[in-house]
């Protein structure tokens, strides 16, 4: 008697299984047809968009050439305990948020880690940051009179005082706002294939610098065809076939978020640290004594290769070795342009303790979007360029000073 | 032992007889000592978390050790949590690749299968009840350490609401409520594993090898999902999800973690499902 059909089960399952992921892979791709539209009018359909609401989850990743550590990260992460290894692990892994928005006045993302919770909470004028790791939150209140930039300042100067509570991805609004804002008369803009993001058709915007010393091949930043909302960002690296850097909505809800989302009280037993008036004064005052001991920065260049100098002293004023800075999450590596914080820097430093090799008079990292090259005698070059353009800018410059 | 295998327990009657089968299957897990070994040593890790906690004052190992640790001096229910991370790697799988393991081998190997194939129960209802056997287990299994842990948590430590990881807190009655479906993530999370054991099971009437397989398969797949070379395979992996039940702990709930487990698990239970099915009804049974 022939058993065998008995094994025909065992057989089709896995064939179906294979079928049903790669018709879902072919579903995504599909390219939706969409009027078409001038980059101009695709740049200004952008800019009408920052009043929707939406939320959804955003994924990213970065394959920036650096080696993966997240194999020597303990399970459960360490975001908390060892900034360093937090900036790294941000810089090296994939990230996934839930990402909530109500117009200009209310965000709230979410960094969903391993058995732990990242969260940047703005409503109104109050802003929150909490880690559930440490338990920590931080409060700040908008002073009334201050705008959008003094929001922006502010987020970043507590930023810098809280490292553990840097590493937020952004919405991908703000990600493509951050490029957009980089378009000069020598970047391309060009509308590119549209495809579907998230389930929603999407135009894409293509940005492309005229700049041969630039890392930057690309960047692509997708755009939803209803709203205008930017759903993703993706950075191409020159010579990478991989982006070197994406976050991209893989799902997303066109209504208006509960508004509870946006109300955060802090938890009983978190620390919570208050930025009020006063103690944002006396960073004010500190700031002061840290730049007339560093001096300013001096930017060099300009457009998309822009190469940013801290004067001698930086690298141990910025704690290279101590590692007082932290560095940021990838939409603040890619700031790395005029009128930086050196405290931006800084934070980059901690990542180059790592990953820095020995270069012709000083020691230098290479990653596949950014390169930090530090002098013999202390200054700290940093740019979207090849390490040979910061040793050669760092010689002219420091033949001319 | 034949007094402890289904065999004794398989009724003749027809109508609700897969029922029957299953509550005699429930049955004699339940009633073997192994069982209920496996299940107190499960019951002791929150145990042995809680007291070694309340008993050492230590302050000095904050931010270290598995997630959760932290807060159990603050609020008593998290001992649950913690609990939970330390058995998903290890004890959990164990103690499933026993049970799961045993199906069908230890059947074979007490002499009792042919006696239930005699029986009209035929051999897929066979493997489906023993599945369902495997699976209950799984499920008691992630309850003991949670519950456990709970009340554990409650004598040694105060309790109070709950801080989420989102920030936000909730009471207990919501706690319990987000606990039981913590307690159906993993449980869900141990289903593919537990098909695996089925089928490992139908290839030997050594049961321990079965067991062992099975054990080391979960560590195996755990292994392969650490490695950064082989990204591509890790959504495939049984093992992708384990650690996604914090996803329940959120506010708002994220529970595309769940529906991605679901979706995998029932694939893993399709696949190995199938294969056992093929093996086992193809086998010569001679014992």
């Amino acid at each position: 008697m022939n058993k065998n059909w008995r094994w025909l089960p065992a057989g089709i399952v896995p064939v179906v299984i294979a079928a049903a992921a790669v018709s879902a892979s072919t579903v995504a791709e599909a390219q939706p047809q969409l009027p078409a539209l001038t980059a101009q009018e695709l740049l200004e359909f952008v800019a009408t968009s920052t009043d929707d609401a939406y939320s959804g989850t955003v994924e990213q990743s970065s394959d920036l050439g650096l080696p993966d550590l997240s194999l020597a990260a303990p399970p459960g992460g360490s975001s908390g305990s060892d900034p360093t290894s937090a900036a790294l692990e941000l810089l090296t892994g994939e990230h996934t948020a839930q990402v909530y928005v109500d117009g200009p006045g209310k965000a709230r993302v979410q960094l969903l880690d391993q058995l732990a919770q990242r969260d940047v909470v703005v409503n109104g004028d109050h802003v929150w940051f909490y880690d559930s790791e440490a338990n920590e939150a931080v409060h700040a209140v908008r002073p009334a009179d201050a705008g959008e930039d003094d929001l922006e300042a502010m987020l970043r100067e507590k930023a810098a005082e809280h490292p553990e509570l840097q590493n937020i991805p952004r919405t991908p609004a703000e990600l493509a706002e951050v490029f957009l804002a980089r378009i000069d008369p020598s970047t391309e803009v060009t509308v590119g294939d549209t495809s579907r993001v998230a389930g929603r058709s999407a135009y894409q915007l293509l940005l492309t610098p005229d700049d041969a010393a630039t890392l930057i091949g690309s960047v692509a930043v997708t755009v939803d065809s209803e709203t205008g909302v930017p759903l993703g960002v993706r950075v191409q690296a020159r010579g990478q076939e991989e982006p070197a850097f994406s976050a991209g909505f893989s799902s997303v809800d066109f209504s208006t978020p509960d508004a509870g989302i946006f109300d955060f009280t802090p938890p009983p037993g978190a620390t919570v640290t208050e930025a009020s008036p006063k103690d944002g004064a006396q960073h004010d005052a500190d700031a002061a004594d840290e730049v007339r001991v560093s001096g300013q920065p001096t930017v060099i260049g300009q457009g998309w290769s822009t190469i940013v100098e801290l004067p001698a002293g930086s690298a141990s004023k910025l704690g290279l070795s101590t590692g007082t800075g932290e560095s940021t999450g990838m939409g603040d590596i890619m700031e790395i342009e005029p009128g930086m914080d050196p405290e931006e820097v800084a934070g980059a430093q901690a990542l180059l303790e790592q990953a820095l090799v020995e270069t012709d008079g000083g020691r230098a990292l290479q990653t596949s979007l950014v390169s930090v090259f530090i002098t013999d005698d202390g200054r700290v070059l940093a740019g979207a360029v090849g390490v040979d353009q910061l040793v050669a800018a760092s010689r002219q410059w420091s033949n001319r000073q | 032992m034949p007094a402890e295998s289904a065999a004794t327990h398989a009724p003749r009657t027809g109508g609700s007889l897969g029922l029957t089968l299953v509550v005699s299957e429930v049955a004699v897990l339940f009633r073997r000592l192994r069982t209920w070994a496996m299940i107190g040593a499960l019951a002791l890790i929150p145990i042995l978390i809680a007291v070694v906690v309340r008993v050492s004052s230590d302050e000095s190992s904050s931010g270290r050790g598995p997630a959760f640790l932290n807060s159990i001096t603050q609020n008593g229910l998290f001992v649950s949590l913690t609990a939970l991370t330390v058995a998903i790697p290890l004890f959990l799988p164990l103690t499933i690749g026993v049970v799961a393991g045993d199906t069908i081998a230890g059947e074979a190997n007490l002499g009792t299968l042919r006696y239930l194939l005699v029986a009209p129960a035929g051999r897929i209802r066979l493997l489906l009840v023993k599945y369902a056997g495997a699976a209950l287990f799984c499920f008691v299994a992630t309850l003991t350490v949670v519950v456990t842990g709970a009340v554990v948590g409650a004598l040694l430590f105060p309790v109070g609401p709950v801080t989420l990881l989102s920030g936000a807190t909730v009471g207990i009655p919501g706690y319990f409520a987000r606990l039981l479906l913590l307690a159906l993530y993993v449980t869900v999370s141990l289903l593919g594993l537990s098909a695996i054991g089925l089928f490992i099971s139908t290839l030997t009437s050594v049961p321990v090898g079965a067991m062992a397989a099975t054990a080391a398969l979960a560590v195996i797949a755990q292994i392969l999902g650490a490695l950064p070379q082989l990204e591509w395979l890790h959504p495939w992996l049984f093992t992708h999800h384990w650690l996604g039940f914090a996803d329940l702990l959120r506010e708002p709930i994220v529970w595309t973690s769940f529906a991605d487990n679901a979706l995998l698990q029932f694939g893993y239970i399709a696949v190995f499902g199938a294969l056992a099915y093929g093996r086992f009804s193809t086998k010569d049974i001679l014992s």
